[in-house]
């Protein structure tokens, strides 16, 4: 009991005082073997260590990670996000709608929050303030709606989620979709109900000759969704394949349709997303190895004879994971959040018969307000360091957002129906 | 410091090469399918070819992304702490990087050279299975050099993360 306490002191102490995550993922667990398995023999380490990463399914992650850098830099995301302007753009509080929709189309090709933060803040920021959106509430509105791209597929964290777990990640794209929708309107309504109360102008009406050009502009950047959502959906693709096919595709619309790609460019680009799945892949090599410990100690039997022991339901097992998953949020990042927690709390959730897809949302949801949770939440700092805007002024725009989230959550949570609903409906 | 400036060229190039190749190849093996067949089957290799380029793609990128300081963490307290308490905090924590790495790299190496030794291959590529293990050997190595790098005030990794201090 002493060296166990020693092992969560040292991984604190390693987080507090800012290791890199890695190192506060693997240190604690080369202690455990240590102390706890020192006759394991010593290579299961770098087995595990590689077993965290060598898996087909994980390859989209380096592919989509590539697909967007590819699209912020170049048109696709600039011309999706155009579209939606002159389709709502009309409507009272039309520039909110526009920055939701924008992200979510944005996200609907990238599958990364700060990345979306970064790529929105710039295009509608200006846009929002100019037709009368408060400063606090434009803020606010910006950073939340980039949540709605960890649910949106495709997204890195269901992927991640879905190799850890066995469950289908083609499942957990359809039923993302839903939730990352339910998320949308409700900020929807925020931005209607905040239009009204502070007198919002409208937009210009656009014409039908403007949306017509617009659609048109869109047209090669539509592909995008197209063939990552459809191929997925239609069984046409895996993931992955898809994923290598929305790289292919980026790499035509950007450099031979649009003509805006040099090969120096796709150099540096291509550079950015390596070392972007380099960061998420030491964690998940890590990760792999402390699952491995977390699974050996039996951590999971232990945390369903707790529970069964205080007489606890799954009602009040998903109040745990979701206060679990928003502390873990607060402070650190989205997948080491999800390598640390799931491990124990997935066997407890499928004990209780919670449903895969529904556990998976759960945490995302979770996970995605985590990032725009004070005191840490990253997107918090991409806006900050993209519009530069103190820090406190974003955080005091985003509580009405956390408190719209947390009510999501609570929907989210105890309606499963919600998340499993269009899977089923898809995929039988 | 000339010996650290075509190392890290090594790696991007390799790096950026390598990626393009898995998309190329990966992509090329869906659309063999397309054509079906016996042709398809005989792209049966391209899968775990890309898996092995992951590892590589992934290893010889962790160091870059070290000396950037883009790994995740939470650095707001660090400094503060150093500070406040007037402990050589990034020094330490560079130190118990490089333990923790050469440690891997020892592992890492054992293993290599014990799979080297059985001369193991692999299924469908065909290949020599001891590449898989030499990849996070090569990786620990390069991040131990850029935490001796940065311990010794060669390179400055911290730089990156200074501003996300508020």
């Amino acid at each position: 009991m002493i060296l166990f306490a020693l092992v969560i002191i040292v991984a604190v102490l390693l987080l507090v005082l800012g290791f890199e995550m890695f190192l506060v993922l693997g240190v604690p667990a080369l202690m455990i073997k240590e102390f706890f398995y020192g006759n394991l023999p010593d290579p299961v380490v770098i087995q595990k260590v590689l077993g965290g990463i060598n898996h087909t399914t994980l390859l989209a992650i380096p592919f989509f990670i590539l697909a967007a850098e590819l699209m912020g830099e170049g048109q696709i995301a600039r011309r999706l996000t155009g579209l939606v302007k002159v389709l709502v753009g009309h409507l009272r509080g039309g520039m909110g709608y526009t920055t939701i929709g924008g992200s979510m189309a944005f996200g609907s090709v990238s599958g990364s929050a700060p990345a979306t933060v970064a790529a929105m803040a710039r295009m509608v920021y200006p846009e929002m303030r100019k037709v009368g959106f408060s400063d606090k509430f434009s803020l606010g509105l910006i950073v939340s709606s980039a949540e709605t791209a960890l649910l949106i597929p495709p997204s890195i964290t269901f992927i991640i989620y879905g190799w850890m777990t066995g469950t289908s990640v083609a499942k957990l794209f359809v039923g993302g979709l839903a939730v990352g929708l339910v998320l949308g309107l409700a900020f929807a309504i925020m931005a209607a109900i905040e239009a009204r109360r502070s007198g919002v102008e409208r937009g210009p009406r656009t014409s039908w000759r403007e949306r017509l050009v617009a659609i048109r502009e869109a047209g090669w950047a539509l592909g995008m969704p197209i063939i990552i959502l459809g191929g997925i959906y239609s069984g046409y693709f895996t993931p992955t394949e898809a994923a290598a096919a929305s790289v292919v595709y980026a790499i035509f619309v950007e450099g031979v349709i649009f003509r805006e790609l040099t090969l120096r460019k796709l150099f540096a680009v291509t550079e950015r997303a390596a070392i972007s799945t380099a960061i998420i892949f030491v964690l998940l090599a890590m990760g792999g190895l402390l699952s491995y410990f977390i699974t050996l100690a039996q951590v999971p039997s232990a945390i369903t004879a707790f529970l069964d022991a205080i007489h606890a339901g799954p009602i009040m097992f998903l109040l745990i994971v979701n206060i679990s998953f928003l502390i873990a949020g607060m402070f650190i990042d989205p997948n080491s959040a999800l390598l640390i927690l799931v491990p124990p709390l997935y066997p407890v959730a499928t004990a209780l018969g919670i449903d895969p897809v529904h556990f998976g949302m759960i945490v995302t949801l979770n996970i995605s307000i985590g990032m725009i949770t004070p005191p840490f939440g990253l997107d918090i700092f991409v806006a900050s360091s993209t519009l530069s805007k103190p820090v406190l002024t974003i955080i005091s725009g985003l509580w009405p957002f956390i408190i719209a989230n947390l009510i999501v959550l609570a929907i989210i949570t105890y309606v499963p129906d919600i998340s499993t609903f269009l899977p089923n409906l898809v995929f039988g | 410091m000339k010996a650290l400036a075509i190392i890290r060229t090594a790696e991007r190039v390799a790096a950026v090469s390598i990626f393009l190749v898995m998309v190329a190849l990966y992509f090329a093996n869906v659309l063999a399918r397309q054509v079906g067949g016996t042709f398809a089957s005989e792209f049966a290799w391209v899968e775990e070819a890309v898996r092995l380029m992951s590892l590589f793609l992934v290893f010889l990128t962790v160091g870059l992304a070290l000396e950037k300081g883009r790994h995740a963490g939470v650095h707001t307290w660090r400094d503060r702490i150093a500070r406040a308490t007037g402990l050589p905090l990034r020094k330490i924590v560079d130190a118990v990087g490089f333990v923790f790495c050469i440690y891997l790299v020892w592992l890492g190496y054992q293993m290599t050279a014990f799979v080297y030794g059985m001369g193991q291959k692999s299924p469908t590529l065909n290949i020599p299975v001891f590449w898989i293990y030499l990849a996070p050997t090569i990786g620990f190595a390069l991040m131990a050099l850029r935490f001796a790098l940065s311990f010794f005030g060669r390179i400055d990794r911290f730089a990156g993360q200074a501003s996300e201090e508020q």
